[in-house]
């Protein structure tokens, strides 16, 4: 009889790419952009019963993050690690030789030869957030489904970018919004989508301090291509002369304008999980009143169901906490909780019942790396879809703009502009880098 | 750079700006002005991009093309129909791009035949890649007047692209009629295709779809029924419960689980819970192991309404019926239900099902806020209880506690019955609030045999735990202890407890055990423990007693723990 997993490794030997193949792929792919159109290849399928074949592009902190969580399923296969950091890629190519006990994983610092292989069904896409939307794009634009770290878009127009694409190629795209699968919020959420805390009439989302500086970094010499492809970790983003103070983890470049996403940096989770619970996922706040001070710190915006939404710098004992409060109760949770902040012990007794009940339901795993696998075998959306990622990212950018502008704004989340106001619905776009213009 | 000033200004003369450049420019500078045409869905640059279409620069070509698809209209399409036949390979995946675009621009306009025949094109042409080939196909589909036709064929069919593209199709397509279009190929699909159909009637959350469903329920691939049950979960109604229990009595253990958490899982609706009550009734029909089923998920879904019938089963001719009723009022058994979870305690007619009634009424006890109405709800019982019922009674008086449990707990340990005396002294010698501490105090120096006064002390020593006690309090017990310990046990318990202690006294008494070779890491521990809460207060007596510990101890951690509280000592004030 041929079970399930033996499935799994007949197809994975079968498809077992050779080191001449690699080569010649590696060849093929210097023409620029991407995959003929007569590619060869797997053609698209990864059925249920067959193992998923997985590049990683960015493998700094947080792409290495991904690549575990990846490893650790059992229908995966990595086979190929890409970062334009020599030092990043050899580090993930390490992760992934020893967890197969092999030498095999290929390394690549063009992201460009990695997706024009036709063997690799999805990629992981972790680089600075100047790519995110980029890489996605070209990524399903090559077939490949994709998994793509938060913030997921650098503008509001990026956003329909990402969701017109996924829809045009029938691609899976889920963002890497993944406290959408803890149980914690999961359960938060689920207190208010019940009616348990009452009306909801006010929702509070963590954040860092606002901060978008447009200074630049004096120029260094830049290290050898080999080490740093610098044109390249630029990519989409306006050219920048070299300097190491960008390098080195998200925090040494997320408050530069050009690189970073504004208030994005938490709230790409925390208002992304607040507009879930207040089933706003389709929409965007509507009204934005800019609070009168530099951090965002109690910002307030207002959903046209009449929610509020404020920004909190602190609140929590960890990072990226929400608070829902109702005309019944109010719960409270953030990362590291061993069960959230409540109102009433007799919503805790609910805990476990509303999360089981919320997987039946949702059918979604409490694995956000295991939710992406699933759709991508299934064609289902995904937990955090990219009509959803979007609308959660532009109530984000639109807090940005008002920061930027420091007056209120209004959005009109159908339309998708600012009523009245051209100087913000300029700001809904970003220039492009050439040759990057999707 | 000009680009990224032009590029979001409004004003046309931005095109005329970039249209002129377009011209003159040459390279990568060039590729940025043919993207900004594009952003700004630029009309009039429609012909000379389209004359780009053959340019040998792939960077042109391509960016053109995109370009040329957010424009759209019948400059551009043409154009783009023309050359993607002709443009090289490494080209193709642009042209197709700016043809989805306008296909897209036809959708928005109504022209649904243009944009159907533009998927045509795309789904038709040579060598298509996968990707252009599901979504040329699921725009075609969408874009029908009619799409059922389409759909049905490719659902149907056996090019599995073009069936996921269909199913994905689906996915926006609402109506029975669509899910009709899912389940009627169902049986005769390969199995990958019955999955991902499966899962997509689960989403679409219409009932219609039942019967099919529950069809592949009966199917012999555990992976296929397991995907099938999920369904039946996500379409959850009272309807599938019949189903999912008959498949938790299944011979494949996956399968089994599977169903068993799904019955957990299914939404709040009294006719579900009240489906599963049924399960758990005591009836011909109703197997054991279903009802012990029942009875587990009436625990899970925390089904308050089966309390009463819980009670009822509780007196069931099945002794694992018995234990499993009982078990489960512990988990949904209210404060309100303690007087009669009691009358049910003492009812109990052997060993093991008195243990769990006692967990249970422990249970149930332990989250009432009012303590003092359990406490009377068991002294209620007590007089009339057997001597086994009696003695959990008694044992769950500490639980509940208060004066009137121990003064009840006092006169029990005087009884006549040994084994309710036994328990008594045992609850007593447990007892968690310094309200015992006479109690304990006296038996610690007059009872009869040295087992009881051995418990008595150790659970006198333990009332120094007791958080509501005062240090004062806490340090007169640690005191009289002190006069009555002898074996080297009680020593170290004592020590413990006063390292609990934030005060000066505790601290001299830990430190006179230090020289006691059999006691000292006790001692130490208690020094330490100490000192650090009382250092701010007390530097000179915790600088004594750190250093002794400095000076007897070779272990390293203990070395950095009390230098570490040394080097933190207040100053003292120069003169």
């Amino acid at each position: 009889m041929v079970t399930a997993e033996s499935k799994y490794i007949l197809n994975l030997e079968k498809r077992k790419p050779t080191r001449r193949a690699f080569l010649q792929q590696a060849a093929w792919a210097a023409v620029p952009f991407l995959v003929p159109a007569s590619a060869p290849g797997r053609g698209g399928k990864a059925a249920p019963n067959e193992r998923i074949i997985l590049g990683v592009i960015g493998t700094g902190g947080r792409g290495q993050y991904d690549l575990s969580a990846a490893l650790q399923e059992a229908d995966v296969q990595v086979v190929a690690v890409c970062d334009v950091q020599k030092g990043n890629r050899l580090q993930a190519k390490t992760m992934v030789d020893q967890r197969y006990d092999n030498q095999d994983c290929a390394v690549y610092s063009d992201f460009r030869e990695l997706l024009a292989r036709p063997d690799i069904d999805a990629v992981i896409i972790a680089p600075g957030d100047r790519w995110h939307t980029p890489m996605s794009v070209l990524a399903m634009r090559a077939g490949k489904d994709v998994y793509s770290e938060k913030p997921c878009t650098m503008s509001i127009a990026e956003g329909r970018t990402l969701i017109d694409t996924a829809r045009r190629y029938s691609r899976v795209f889920q963002t890497g919004m993944q406290r959408r699968s803890e149980a914690n919020f999961v359960f938060a959420d689920e207190l208010v989508r019940t009616d348990m805390l009452g009306k909801v009439h006010t929702v509070y989302a963590h954040t860092l301090p606002f901060e978008m500086r447009t200074d630049w970094l004096a120029a260094q010499p830049p290290p050898p291509q080999e080490e740093l492809d610098w044109n390249l970790w630029l990519g989409p983003a306006p050219w920048h002369p070299y300097n190491p103070g960008y390098l080195g983890g998200c925090m040494a470049w997320l408050n530069y304008f050009d690189f970073g996403t504004g208030v994005a940096g938490w709230c790409s989770h925390t208002i992304c999980q607040c507009q879930g619970a207040i089933e706003s996922d389709l929409t965007s706040a509507v009204e934005y009143e800019y609070p009168g001070n530099e951090t965002s710190e109690g910002f307030t915006a207002r959903y046209a169901n009449g929610v509020k939404l404020v920004l909190a710098c602190y609140g929590w004992r960890g990072t990226c906490g929400v608070r829902y409060e109702g005309t019944e109760g109010w719960v409270s949770v953030a990362d590291d909780y061993t069960v959230p902040d409540v109102s009433s012990e007799s919503f805790l007794k609910e805990r476990h019942k509303l999360v089981r009940q919320y997987m039946t339901k949702s059918q979604r795993p409490m694995n956000h790396m295991r939710d992406f696998l699933d759709c991508l075998k299934t064609r289902r959306q995904t937990v955090a879809h990219p009509q959803l990622a979007h609308c959660s990212m532009a109530t984000c950018h639109a807090i940005n703009i008002s920061m930027l502008l420091k007056r209120n704004l209004t959005w009109d989340p159908v339309q998708e502009e600012f009523k009245s106001d051209p100087e913000a619905n300029r700001m809904r776009t970003r220039t492009i880098r050439q040759p990057w213009i999707l | 750079m000009a680009r990224y000033g032009l590029e979001p200004i409004p004003d046309p003369a931005v095109d005329d700006a970039l249209l002129a450049a377009l011209g003159s420019l040459k390279g990568l500078p060039r590729v940025g002005v043919i993207g900004s045409l594009g952003v700004r869905r630029v009309a009039r640059a429609a012909e000379p991009l389209a004359q780009l279409l053959d340019d040998p620069d792939p960077f042109v070509v391509q960016t053109a093309a995109r370009s040329l698809g957010k424009i759209a209209g019948p400059t551009a399409l043409k154009a783009l129909q023309d050359n993607l036949p002709k443009t090289p390979a490494a080209n193709q995946l642009a042209l197709c791009e700016g043809l989805f675009r306008c296909a897209d621009a036809a959708v928005a306009q109504g022209k649904s035949d243009q944009a159907i025949a533009i998927y045509e094109q795309l789904l038709n042409f040579p060598a298509v890649p996968h990707q252009v080939r599901g979504g040329a196909l699921r725009g075609m589909i969408l874009a029908q007047k009619d799409p059922m036709p389409l759909l049905k064929k490719y659902l149907a069919g056996d090019d599995y692209i073009l069936f996921t593209a269909a199913l994905q199709a689906s996915q926006v397509l609402p109506g029975p009629a669509v899910t009709a279009a899912l389940t009627e190929p169902l049986p005769r699909l390969p199995l990958d295709n019955q999955i991902l159909i499966l899962q997509a009637l689960g989403d679409r959350n219409d009932k219609s779809a039942l019967p099919a469903v529950i069809e592949i329920t009966k199917n012999q691939d555990a992976t296929l029924r397991i995907t099938a049950l999920k369904t039946l979960g996500q379409l959850g109604n009272a309807s599938v419960v019949p189903v999912l229990f008959a498949t938790a009595l299944d011979s494949q253990s996956d399968v089994v689980s599977a169903a068993q958490a799904i019955l957990a899982g299914l939404p709040e609706d009294p006719q579900i819970d009240a489906a599963i009550l049924d399960r758990a009734k005591t009836n011909p029909t109703n197997p054991t192991n279903v009802r012990l089923i029942a009875i587990d998920l009436v625990a899970q879904r925390r089904i308050i309404a089966g309390n009463p019938l819980l009670f009822q089963i509780a007196d069931d001719p099945d002794k694992q019926i018995r234990i499993a009723a009982l078990d489960t009022l512990g988990k949904t058994g209210e404060p309100a239900d303690l007087a009669n979870l009691v009358t049910m305690l003492v009812q109990r007619k052997n060993a093991e099902e008195l243990r769990a009634a006692e967990n249970t009424v422990k249970t149930v006890a332990g989250k009432a806020p009012d303590k003092p109405a359990c406490t009377a709800a068991l002294l209620k019982a007590l007089p009339q209880a057997q001597p086994e019922a009696a003695c959990a009674l008694l044992s769950l008086l500490r639980t509940t506690g208060g004066p009137d449990a121990l003064q009840a707990v006092r006169t029990a340990a005087k009884n006549n019955n040994p084994q309710i005396q036994e328990t008594a002294i045992r609850t007593l010698c447990e007892w968690p609030t310094a309200d015992a501490a006479p109690d304990l105090l006296q038996m610690a120096q007059t009872a009869p045999s040295d087992t009881t006064k051995i418990a008595a002390l150790r659970g006198y020593i333990n009332l120094i735990r007791d958080p509501t006690l005062a240090a004062e309090n806490k340090m007169a017990i640690a005191k009289q202890a002190t006069q009555l310990v002898q074996r080297d046990e009680e020593k170290k318990l004592l020590l413990g407890a006063l390292a609990e202690i934030p005060a000066a006294d505790a601290l001299a008494m830990a430190v006179t055990s230090l020289d006691d070779p059999a006691t000292q890491n006790e001692a130490v521990l208690a020094v330490l423990a100490i000192s650090e809460k009382i250092a701010a207060q007390k530097p000179a007596e915790t600088a004594a007693a750190l250093q002794k510990v400095l000076d007897i101890t070779k272990n390293e951690d203990i070395s950095n723990r009390a230098k570490a509280i040394l080097d933190n000592l207040p100053k003292p004030t120069e003169k």
